[in-house]
């Protein structure tokens, strides 16, 4: 690489961490109660407990358990009922004043018995906070776009550091740490041991957060284009004046895919469906299918199956690197693990920092020799190697 | 590189960037076989994923 290369690649790494460390240093210390997210739930008493009962005991029907929900809010409208990604027991039932109300509250619901189970609203848990500043810094979808472009910038940081770590690393053994020297010596062999080694990691959950911060505009691209597509036949058609079954809407679905169990259903009139449709999400079974959801659209008036599709492929992304970015994926061990790389980024990033301050006075020429010189601490030009 | 041979560069970025794509390749391993499965799959991810860790906290650890 010519030292004019050099040179540029340095600056680029050097200006986009500049502007992205402060966000990244937030996302990363927000991130790290995020990752614990049902863990902590659990531990402080803000998740859904189901009385213990003897097994066996057969479910609720779904139309008795919405009954109950709406009994409590009269007047109002179920807009999502969702199942518990966890607990088998526990299904979460959202009402609104209307279909499209973006106030909502939720009831969360033992689908053995019906029983209303006590949990905060989403707004009043503990853990809310961590994720509006991680999600969107409570700036909605102007906040999530803004940390999406922070990510941008944390990824070609991290492309431009792997690349600026050749030129400084030829003189030096993979894994060299200098202790004898300078502070800022070991920082910097620090800086380079541990940024090269957890490379992937950042790049991919970097990667998968900017596709997050794209969700909203992924699920109305959905929205627009197939689901329009899938309801487009229901167009002048008057939303049903007595909802059917909710519970055989659901059996429909799930015949229609045996091999995918129901998620949510989104009731006609919401986001996530037309006016005369209950869309039943169903998921597959195995890590990576329970995360790719297959919308089957039942006629709300008949019961009747009208259309299943799969979702495009944009959609299918966003929500396979929802598990890459979370480490929700692989047990305990994995949120372990991803809690320890998480720390070790905000030591690369911290570094970093320090590496800059220390350097911010000395020209221009003094950073670059450190580099060109193989790590030396006396300059040498590229000519004469 | 200016005055090195083709070899030679060939072996210089081998010196340098051999460990840390190997390892690369390691972690994205990790990454992706608890996307595949539960269990073993599991297991796999999380040696895959201390390996990267383990490596440098034994280089920063060892005596200079």
């Amino acid at each position: 690489m010519s030292s004019r290369a050099v040179k540029s690649w340095y600056l680029v790494h050097k200006w986009t961490s500049l502007i992205c460390t402060v966000f990244l240093l937030m996302l990363c210390i927000t991130g790290l109660p995020l990752i614990f997210y049902p863990e902590i739930e659990a531990a402080i008493g803000e998740a859904a407990q189901p009385r213990a009962l003897p097994p066996g005991v057969l479910p609720a029907s779904l139309d008795r358990i919405v009954s109950v929900a709406e009994a409590q809010q009269s007047g109002d409208v179920v807009q999502y009922v969702t199942f518990d990604e966890h607990d088998p027991n526990v299904v979460y039932v959202t009402l609104g004043a209307t279909a499209a109300a973006e106030d909502t509250h939720y009831y969360a619901l033992d689908t053995r018995t019906a029983e209303i189970l006590n949990v905060p609203q989403f707004a009043d848990s503990s853990l809310y906070i961590f994720y509006r500043l991680h999600a969107d810094m409570f700036a909605g979808l102007p906040g999530e776009l803004f940390l999406g472009a922070m990510g941008l910038l944390f990824v070609a940081a991290i492309v431009s550091g792997a690349i600026v770590y050749g030129p400084f690393m030829r003189r030096l053994d993979f894994g060299t740490v200098r202790k004898t020297k300078t502070r800022r010596t070991m920082w910097f062999d620090v800086h380079n041991l541990v940024g090269i080694v957890t490379l992937t990691w950042a790049l991919v959950v970097g990667v998968t957060g900017v596709l997050n911060t794209l969700g909203t505009p992924i699920l109305q691209m959905w929205q627009l284009g197939q689901l329009s597509e899938m309801i487009a036949p229901y167009k002048d058609r008057a939303p049903p004046v007595q909802l059917s079954s909710l519970a055989t809407a659901v059996a429909t679905a799930n015949r229609a895919a045996p091999d995918l169990e129901p998620s949510f259903i989104a009731y006609p009139g919401t986001l996530f469906s037309s006016n005369f449709h209950y869309a039943v999400f169903l998921r597959g079974k195995t890590p990576l299918t329970s995360r790719l959801f297959t919308p089957g659209l039942i006629d709300a008036e008949t019961g009747a199956l009208s259309a299943m599709r799969d979702v495009p492929w944009y959609v299918s992304a966003l929500f396979v690197s929802r598990p890459l970015h979370f480490g929700d994926y692989g047990g305990l061990p994995l949120k372990i693990l991803w809690a320890m790389l998480d720390i070790v980024t905000i030591l690369v990033l911290g570094s970093g920092v320090y590496l800059w301050l220390g350097r911010r006075r000395s020209p221009m020429e003094a950073r670059l020799a450190e580099i060109l010189g193989g790590g030396a601490s006396t300059p040498v030009r590229l000519e004469e190697r | 590189m200016i005055g090195f041979k083709r070899n030679a560069r060939g072996r210089l970025f081998a010196r340098v960037y051999g460990a840390p794509i190997a390892l690369a390749f390691v972690g994205l391993g990790g990454l992706l076989s608890a996307l595949f499965g539960d269990g073993i799959w599991d297991v796999l991810s999380w040696v895959a994923l201390t390996l990267p860790l383990a490596a440098a906290a034994w280089f920063a650890g060892r005596a200079p």
